[in-house]
């Protein structure tokens, strides 16, 4: 066997970690805010949503046993978890009155994690169900043209985190592409930048 | 000499890095830039707020076209250049926060801009430098709230809780970009290590 072969790498592999990471914040903070303020909210909706954290953390430990055990987690696996996160997201918005609900920031971490991890298809699909789901809600629930502009707003940073977060990744992976091809002589086409930066000097502009 | 040999290459790393990576901060300027152009031209109020705005936004869009135009060209911006214009985009979505519109401080809707910011700083610094820059971002956030808000509101249960969703957040940026930042260069040092190696 040879093993110096050049491996393909997932990137849904790679990111998984940055996934499981932001499940994790996702869970531990939204315990935390529940758990501040149970005066305003009523005994079933907080006991609704206690469960449904309690769910996220649960498959959250399944990615986290996958990963200790080395064992590679189905790609279904995770876009399913992806989208259970926007919907959960989505859901606490609602209860929460939509526009006004603060729980959208929790959109930020999520299209962090799937930017990173999810192929470029794959994310621009996520964060168009984000952004329609998320707008969908806004419209039906804000009061005035200010508010728009607000919405507005909110989904040029939501895109901004995925594109920014996609177009690093790629960047990343070139990288590697690129050592690889040179070390390996691979004729991979996506070894376009070098690895190494002939043009950065010891001290650029000043 | 071998110790020396290490710390080009540490350097070396740590230049490249910020070549490759400063494009993810230029984006995230642009829509920086797109998001105040909205913000003035929806919600100025007086001609001497609209003309400090497009002000602001113009001298952002010359730095933002100059490390554009310095990286298609190949050429890397200084280290220190960059520093200090991420800076000032966290002083100028910080005054936004501060004084736009009647809403300020933790009811400004405007604190979002951050989010991209902070997250493109991971990604392209080191961790150390991330830290101290997310640092500087959330005491200036918080400093903001506290001094720009209503009283009855800030110390409130809703308040304290506002905030927190709002620094937990922010803080999720910064360390999630800069653990994906450390993967990575954990990866690619792997991967140079494996063929030095294979071809010595």
């Amino acid at each position: 066997m040879n093993t110096n072969k050049p491996v393909t790498l997932n990137p849904l592999a790679e990111g998984q970690m940055v996934i499981i990471i932001a499940r994790f914040v996702l869970v531990l903070s939204s315990l935390f805010l529940i758990l501040a303020d149970t005066e305003s909210v009523s005994f079933g909706v907080i006991r609704f949503e206690v469960m449904v954290i309690l769910l996220l953390a649960l498959s959250n430990f399944y990615l986290v046993a996958q990963v200790l055990t080395k064992r590679k987690t189905l790609d279904l696996v995770i876009y399913g978890m992806g989208l259970a996160d926007l919907v959960v997201i989505s859901v606490v918005v609602i209860i929460q009155g939509g526009f006004s609900s603060n729980v959208y920031t929790f959109y930020f971490p999520a299209l962090l994690a799937f930017s990173l991890a999810f192929p470029m298809v794959e994310l621009y699909l996520y964060l168009g169900a984000t952004v329609t789901l998320y707008s969908m809600i806004c419209l039906f629930t804000m009061h005035n043209m200010d508010d728009l502009q607000t919405l507005i707003i909110r989904v040029l940073m939501l895109t901004a985190i995925a594109v920014c977060g996609n177009h690093f990744a790629e960047i990343e992976r070139k990288r590697r592409n690129a050592i690889l091809a040179r070390s390996f002589g691979t004729s991979s086409e996506e070894a376009q930048i070098p690895a190494t930066v002939p043009a950065v000097p010891a001290h650029p502009i000043a | 000499m071998l110790n020396h040999s290490i710390s080009h290459t540490r350097a070396q790393e740590a230049a490249e890095d910020v070549f490759f990576g400063q494009i993810v901060i230029i984006w995230a300027r642009w829509f920086l830039i797109f998001a105040g152009g909205i913000i003035t031209l929806w919600s100025a109020k007086d001609m001497l707020q609209f003309s400090l705005s497009i002000l602001t936004l113009l001298v952002l869009m010359g730095m933002n076209f100059f490390s554009h135009a310095r990286y298609l060209t190949g050429k890397p911006i200084n280290k220190s250049l960059l520093l200090l214009a991420n800076l000032v985009d966290i002083g100028v979505i910080t005054v936004l926060v501060a004084f736009w519109s009647d809403q300020t401080g933790l009811n400004s809707n405007f604190y979002i801009l951050y989010y991209p910011v902070l997250f493109a700083w991971a990604l392209v610094f080191s961790p150390s430098i991330t830290s101290l820059f997310s640092l500087i971002t959330l005491t200036a956030y918080c400093a903001t709230c506290l001094l720009r808000t209503d009283s009855p509101l800030m110390y409130s249960v809703a308040g304290f809780e506002l905030l927190c969703i709002r620094v937990i957040t922010l803080g999720a940026m910064g360390g999630l970009g800069t653990y994906y930042y450390r993967h990575q260069r954990d990866s690619l040092r792997a991967l140079t290590a494996r063929s030095t190696t294979t071809f010595s």
